[in-house]
């Protein structure tokens, strides 16, 4: 596919994904009697909500993001400003994860077994896992060392339990698609050649990073996506406030701007991620 | 019959074991309701929950229930992934190919689940039908996609074209040959969704979205992370069900993968959530 038509398929998914979420929004229960209660009793009390927090004409959604507005929250707060500072607190997770996944998918080409093995099973497995499996576990061990030791968990501790829960599914389907990827190339003629010409083992594995590098790139909009749903349970689970907390919030209180925003926020951020992992794609070759 | 073929007739029921002895553990030991909070006893070996229920049997019950909804969910997807791939793979559909390539862009930008959680909030109905519905929708794009895939390799195949030439219909062409022969795809395939599926089911009741009476294991997460310093053996057994549950989806997986050789392995994939 080139670039092109890549970019079309990227505003199409923003679009669609934001436009099916707001079809869904508009058949959403009434907020009003979520959020006032008793007072949702009274019609005047409902006709104020429904003046504040009424649900805009798709129209006027889409002329209102252009400008960034995206509507405000049931406690009055904008969208924009919530989701901000939501997405302040979880991007120095996310860019962490993503460098630990990076940097295993590195060590993982340089080493992997020429052979599939324990490696292989145990990443397959934890890539298989629910993402909110490994959060859960987190808590079961911060919990019983707690209980254990009477250990404060620190916020050092807390951050690298933390990128751990959103790092490790998607990491570990890196590390299995690496290492089958390695497996592949060491089986090449360039690969040979390199031995054959008394390259060490290493240099050789080295080399071959550009290959994997290359044939690794569809794979981190899968990547992306993973640590995104991983991220949705980790930090209400983690009890952390960001994008995670801000997205279960918006489910939670039937919130429609704030579930429009988290949509819109989802959508954009992965249908870029995937017109940059296919520029990547392009621009590398594969050394035969 | 080796074991292998044993479990490639029975799988179904291999899937379904663990709901029946669930089940049966259930109704032995709930019986009326014990003491909230009851201690280990011989009656009840990891005690009771709040409700008075025995938590082993609960939450083997929950495993198995879990296990028999992903199962409903993920044969009634494929099932209508399989008519829209075949239809996509007909000659002159084209433009439809090209709506659930769009489709399947579209939904995959966002996490299956989140979309699952908002029709789960703005479609009125029993909980069930709302998931697998939602559930459905949302991955039949990308499984019509992948399955079109297959179905478009094997109309090039020799004997398919012979079965054309000899009068056979689609309906034939796709039942005697294209299934059986598409099995390495499908089953691997199948095995994901029914993991994606099991998720998605227990990521309702993790965020709270669920009643904390009901038969599920994210409840039972949440629940046992909530009473972990008093009653630890609730969360500790529900991560342990889940560790069982996939490990046994991955080893069905692996099965399937020496069945078929040919790419029947379950490929490392997420659950796609």
């Amino acid at each position: 596919m080139d670039v092109r038509s890549a970019l079309v398929i990227t505003i199409l998914s923003i679009l669609g994904a934001h436009a099916l979420a707001y079809l869904l929004v508009g058949v959403l229960p009434d907020a009003a009697v979520i959020s006032l209660g008793l007072e949702s009793a009274r019609s005047e009390v409902v006709a104020a909500f429904h003046a504040d927090h009424g649900i805009r004409p798709y129209s006027q959604v889409i002329a209102d993001a252009a400008h960034l507005d995206l509507g405000t929250t049931l406690d009055g707060i904008p969208v924009s400003k919530e989701l901000g500072h939501a997405l302040a607190s979880s991007f120095p997770r996310l860019v962490i994860a993503g460098l630990a996944i990076v940097l295993a998918s590195v060590v993982t080409a340089i080493l992997a077994p020429a052979r599939s093995g324990a490696l292989d099973r145990a990443a397959s497995f934890l890539a298989f896992l629910p993402p909110y499996v490994m959060p859960f576990l987190g808590v079961l061990v911060v919990l019983s060392v707690q209980a254990a030791f009477g250990v404060v968990i620190t916020d050092g501790l807390s951050l690298l339990i933390t990128v751990t829960a959103i790092a490790i599914v998607p990491g570990a389907l890196i590390v299995a698609q690496t290492a089958s990827i390695t497996r592949r190339n060491l089986e090449s003629d360039f690969a040979r050649t390199l031995i054959a010409v008394g390259a060490p083992a290493l240099y050789q594995r080295v080399r071959l990073l550009h290959n994997v590098a290359a044939e690794i790139t569809p794979s981190l909009e899968k990547m992306f996506t993973g640590m995104m749903a991983a991220l949705l349970f980790a930090e209400p689970i983690l009890g952390l406030s960001g994008f995670g907390t801000a997205a279960v919030r918006a489910v939670r209180r039937s919130d429609p701007d704030l579930l429009l925003g988290v949509t819109l926020v989802l959508a954009g951020s992965v249908a870029v991620f995937r017109l940059f992992a296919l520029v990547v794609r392009r621009h590398y070759g594969l050394r035969l | 019959m080796s074991k292998v073929e044993i479990l490639e007739r029975n799988v179904w029921v291999a899937l379904l074991l663990p709901l029946l002895a669930g089940l049966g553990l259930y109704l032995a030991f709930s019986g009326e309701a014990g003491m909230p909070w009851a201690s280990f006893s011989l009656r009840h070996p990891l005690g009771t929950d709040e409700f008075g229920r025995d938590v082993f049997a609960t939450i083997l019950a929950a495993t198995g229930l879990s296990l028999f909804k992903g199962v409903l969910v993920t044969s009634v997807t494929l099932a209508f992934s399989v008519i829209v791939a075949e239809v996509v793979t007909l000659p002159r559909t084209a433009s439809f190919a090209t709506v659930i390539r769009v489709g399947a862009s579209i939904v995959e930008s966002v996490p299956v689940v989140l979309w699952v959680f908002i029709a789960l909030i703005a479609v009125p109905g029993p909980r069930l039908v709302v998931v697998g519905l939602a559930f459905m929708v949302v991955v039949l794009p990308i499984a019509a996609h992948v399955l079109a895939g297959e179905f478009s390799r094997l109309r090039q195949a020799l004997y398919v074209e012979a079965a054309y030439l000899a009068g056979a219909g689609e309906l034939r062409v796709l039942a005697r040959y294209i299934l059986p022969n598409a099995k390495a795809v499908l089953m691997p395939f199948a095995l994901q969704v029914l993991g994606a599926a099991i998720a998605v089911d227990g990521a309702i009741g993790v965020i709270g979205l669920g009643n904390r009476s009901d038969l599920d294991l994210g409840i039972f997460l949440l629940r046992g992370k909530e009473s972990f310093f008093q009653h630890p053996q609730v969360l500790v057994l529900a991560l342990l069900m889940y560790l069982v549950v996939y490990g046994y989806l991955l080893w069905l997986g692996s099965v399937a993968g020496r069945r078929w050789p040919s790419g029947g392995k379950v490929e490392p994939e997420m659950t796609g959530l």
